[in-house]
């Protein structure tokens, strides 16, 4: 199985090669409730759910591990993990995909959802030399700037399609070179996605990805030690989520 | 349905720390988990009628999250990573992220105390509410000289000095400013003593506090600037309710604005001119929808002043009215035109009156303080000299069983005792069943009386007589003030009493036996022995910083070292005013039984602040309704989060299922969050119905209405309190 994951040290892009399949991933999120005289429950819940990755390696070298040790250590500056899966799905934080309550709603891929504040920023760290495509649901009319998004190179609008009524609207770019990607809603959107690979025609949820990274130290459980050669482990390695 | 919580911030404005992150702006943090406790507790009342008068200052607690990366914020750190404390702090939740204007703001704070330590993720900043800040300052209540005025002047007064403005402050081209909030006193210029104002009442016609029926016209002076010739502007900007005209000294060649219902300008050149009008909108302005700026011009020259002309308009960006222009040559020269008559009809009333030479944005500053009449009368307010100006608010307020506190949106709040009785409309229902956790309520016996004894200081005048000749004393310094050769001594005298016309100092060896002044003594032995000084020798001044405290400045004009004292060695630094109000004897009401028959006797100082006969009698019977009968109360109680309750409030508790229905005040409020958690929590005062309750229940109905809701119903039924448990 290809696992698909990579860790970002010092702005540089590594895949994490040899992980196992079977990935456990643990959300988080704070929840509180109250529950009254008359019996009603009213639940709370933070805004944000941070995850837990478990990747575990089979026999893997200290060579395979590199990376996660180096970051266990401290010693790989701000790490970032990017999760091909959540990229495939859509990269941007999933409060910057749909608006609050007080916003009109959009039919979004069949669903209703509703509308970003104008002036909502989103992004997400691109690759060089990967494709992209940036989707997001308008009423606006058809030419109308609904966003803009700059990956480096200048700032691009993106516009309503041809047609009336709630409507997709889709970019696709491959940037040349690593970049942060910087967005802002222009006019009442939502759904919007950034994700990798070319358009599919889904809205899916915000999976935040790439995210700042915690990497724990691993456990290791030694294997095998052969002559001349480095010895082989299996290492769990537990990743969560930072601001 | 799940609750999204926001996050919640706090934003230090004048601050470097703490540091810019991936998600915060320089200056603000992302708190981890925080907490806040505000509370009406006044000083003067009893039992469980305590809760409802007073100031509250709460206090609060966040922690903040640590830097991720690079050495951590702490007191020794240098640059935007040093901790100070001090400073002003915004705590707020944003469902949109720090830098969003959508803020549900958590009050006006202060950094207090901070703590951390090197090891852990976050650092706790103590808070304490923004009007703390008045704690730091002496008051600086002026000497008001012009009459009775309402106590919320009192207060509006040291609100300001506490940072938060009932009516736009003065701005810097200001030649004359005026809040009315209660007083006619201006900030900028001077009253007339010739004139003497007098106001029917005050009121909130106009937003802030007015003058209702200002009547005879009121002059206050300008601070001596006078009105240009040709296109310079004079901009007179206030709020108004009716029709209320300012005449530019009171000559019949004054030349005169006249503001009218329905957004109408009148302006003449002088008594007998036609009245010339032009038309605004009004209520342009979200802030202050009775406010209006009137620009106006004249032109002419010395003995021909040949028109004035006038505009409005109802907001800073609000559009000009076209110019009215009155054309009948006037002879009031420019250089007399330094006050303004004002003068508003029956039922018309004015506030937050400015006359600049610019219009200043600042004019239409938004308000940061709501403050109500507190319903009394202070012949002559006064504070003693070195209370600061958060302890004032807080005894004028408990001494007329009101209160002050400031509000989640960062607004100081004055309300009187009325109010906080529960006349007024409730600001939403509190649904037990299915909003609050649990009613925890007490009563407790200790808080009913059988006997009230409340006591007050009448002000008693006492003048200079010239025939006597007679100046009252105001103060006498208690030491011996020395000062050595070609010194100065600055001396403070806090005087005792509200003092007018502070007397011109003299030696008291000089003869001026009709004017008898302020006097001084002085010899270069500290005994008194041998020959005073020479008239000369000393130079003695006096400045009033506020109504209680005076500065005498004292400068020794010979190479002596010299004390001042009488022939006897007793101090002798004596100020005299021409006239002086005493405070010394108390008056004392009492209610309920006899002091033989009384078990459970309250006792109510009103102090020096309630000064009248009428307020003090209407305040007992106030207290005597609520101290009288057993009440009971909540406390602590969690209830579903809802961003609108505050303190202050009056809302509806109902629980249908144990017959619950009554008004509450909300006299605490607490929050704590954290991840995933906001609680909130109340601390009710039950307020028993008021006539308003009545006559808002009867609005509408008829007398058959009436008839069909009492059928079955007898006297007892009628006087139901739902908060009596007797």
């Amino acid at each position: 199985m290809r696992a698909g994951f990579w860790l970002r040290v010092n702005d540089v892009w590594f895949p994490l090669d040899g992980v196992q399949a079977n990935v456990p991933v643990a959300p988080i999120r704070n929840r509180s409730n109250l529950q009254t005289v008359g019996g009603f429950n009213y639940e709370y819940a933070s805004r944000r759910a941070s995850r837990e990755w478990t990747l575990d390696f089979v026999n893997a070298t200290p060579q395979a591990v590199r990376l996660a040790l180096l970051a266990a250590n401290g010693q790989a500056g701000d790490v970032w993990l990017l999760s091909e899966a959540d990229a495939r799905a859509n990269m941007l934080d999933p409060l910057h995909t749909v608006g609050p309550d007080t916003s009109s709603t959009i039919v979004c891929d069949g669903l209703p959802l509703r509308a970003l504040v104008p002036g909502t920023e989103f992004g997400a760290l691109v690759r060089a030399g990967v494709t992209y495509t940036l989707s997001a649901y308008t009423d606006a009319a058809a030419g109308t700037t609904v966003a803009t998004y700059d990956y480096g190179t200048g700032a691009v609008p993106l516009k309503a399609g041809v047609g009336t009524g709630d409507r997709r609207t889709v970019a696709e770019f491959t940037p040349a070179a690593d970049a942060v990607l910087v967005g802002t809603t222009v006019t009442d959107v939502a759904g919007v996605r950034l994700a990798e690979g070319v358009d599919d025609g889904l809205f899916l949820p915000g999976r935040k990805a790439p995210c700042r990274a915690a990497v724990m130290d691993p456990d290791q459980t030694l294997n095998m030690l052969l002559d001349d050669e480095q010895g082989r482990s299996a290492y769990t390695i537990k990743i969560r989520e930072t601001a | 349905m799940v609750e999204i919580l926001p996050d919640v911030y706090l934003e230090l404005p004048d601050s470097e720390w703490p540091p810019a992150s991936a998600v915060t702006p320089a200056g603000t943090g992302q708190v981890t988990s925080w907490s806040y406790d505000r509370e009406l507790i006044g000083r003067t009342l009893p039992g469980q009628v305590r809760a409802r008068s007073g100031l509250s200052i709460g206090d609060g607690r966040a922690e903040i999250v640590q830097p991720s990366s690079g050495k951590p914020m702490a007191p020794w750190a240098v640059g935007d990573r040093r901790i100070a404390v001090g400073g002003r702090a915004d705590l707020y939740a944003t469902d949109e992220g720090p830098g969003s204007d959508d803020r549900r703001f958590l009050g006006a704070w202060q950094v207090d105390p901070a703590q951390g330590s090197l090891l852990g993720g976050s650092a706790t900043v103590q808070l304490i509410e923004a009007q703390y800040a008045g704690r730091t300052q002496p008051n600086l209540l002026p000497l008001y000289t012009a009459g009775p005025c309402e106590p919320a002047w009192v207060v509006a007064v040291l609100a300001r000095q506490a940072g938060f403005h009932n009516v736009p402050p003065p701005v810097a081209s200001c030649i004359l400013a005026a809040s009315l909030s209660g007083s006619l006193l201006p900030e900028v210029g001077g009253l007339s003593v010739t004139l003497p104002p007098s106001a029917a009442g005050w009121d909130r016609s106009t937003g802030p506090i007015g003058p209702v029926d200002l009547a005879p016209d009121a002059l206050i002076g300008t601070n001596g600037a006078v009105m240009p010739a040709g296109t310079a502007s004079w901009f007179v900007t206030l709020n108004v309710a009716g029709t209320v005209r300012l005449e530019f000294s009171g000559s019949t060649q004054a030349p005169a604005i006249e503001l009218r219902p329905g957004g109408v300008l009148a302006v003449r050149n002088k008594l007998d001119a036609a009245w010339q009008t032009t038309t605004y909108t009004a209520g342009e302005s979200d802030d202050w929808p009775n406010r209006v700026q009137v620009e106006l011009q004249r032109t002419g020259s010395s003995g021909a002043w040949s028109s004035v002309r006038g505009r409005a308009r109802s907001g800073p960006d609000a559009a000009w009215s076209s110019w009215a222009t009155s054309s009948a040559s006037s002879e009031q020269p420019l250089s007399s035109m330094k006050g303004v008559e004002i003068n508003a009809s029956t039922g018309s009333s004015l506030s937050a009156l400015q006359i600049t030479t610019s219009a200043d944005p600042a004019l239409w500053a938004a308000p940061t303080a709501d403050i109500d009449p507190l319903g009394g009368t202070m012949i002559a307010p006064w504070l003693p000299g070195k209370m600061d100006a958060w302890t004032g608010a807080q005894e004028v307020c408990a001494a007329f069983c009101a209160a002050s506190w400031v509000t989640n949106d960062r607004i100081w709040m004055t309300r009187g005792r009325e109010y906080l009785a529960g006349a007024v409309a409730t600001s939403g229902v509190v649904d037990v069943d299915t909003m609050v956790e649990d009613l925890n309520w007490s009563i407790d016996p200790d808080d009913v009386a059988d006997r009230l004894v409340v006591t007050y200081n009448p002000v008693d005048v006492v003048n200079i007589d010239y025939t006597a000749p007679f100046a009252p004393v105001l103060w006498s310094s208690p030491d011996v003030v020395v000062v050595d050769p070609g010194q100065t001594v600055d001396v403070v005298a806090d005087v005792e009493t509200h003092g007018e016309g502070l007397q011109p100092w003299l030696p008291v060896w000089t003869s001026l036996p009709l004017f008898p002044p302020s006097s001084w003594s002085a010899f270069d032995n500290r005994e008194g022995t041998g020959t005073h000084v020479a008239d000369d020798a000393l130079t003695v001044t006096h400045r009033q910083v506020s109504a209680g405290r005076t500065i005498i400045t004292v400068r020794n004009n010979t190479s002596s070292t010299l004390y001042l004292v009488d022939a006897n060695g007793a101090p002798c630094l004596i100020l005299r005013s021409v006239k002086v109000s005493k405070q010394e004897n108390q008056v004392v009401i009492t209610k309920g039984l006899a002091e033989v028959d009384s078990i459970n006797e309250v006792t109510v100082d009103l102090g020096r602040y309630v000064q009248t006969a009428a307020d003090a009698q209407a305040i007992a019977d106030y207290v005597w309704a609520r101290v009288s009968t057993p009440s009971w109360k909540v406390s602590r109680t969690r209830v579903r989060l809802d961003w609108g309750h505050d303190i202050g409030q009056v809302v509806e508790l109902a629980h249908p299922g144990s017959d619950l229905a009554v008004k509450a005040l909300i006299a605490g409020a607490h929050m704590e969050g954290s991840d995933g958690s906001i609680e909130q929590f109340l601390d009710l005062v039950m307020l028993p119905p008021t006539w308003f309750d009545f006559d808002q229940a009867w609005a509408g109905r008829t007398w058959a209405a009436f008839d069909a809701l009492w059928a079955g119903k007898t006297w007892p039924d009628f006087d139901a309190d739902p908060t009596k448990t007797t």
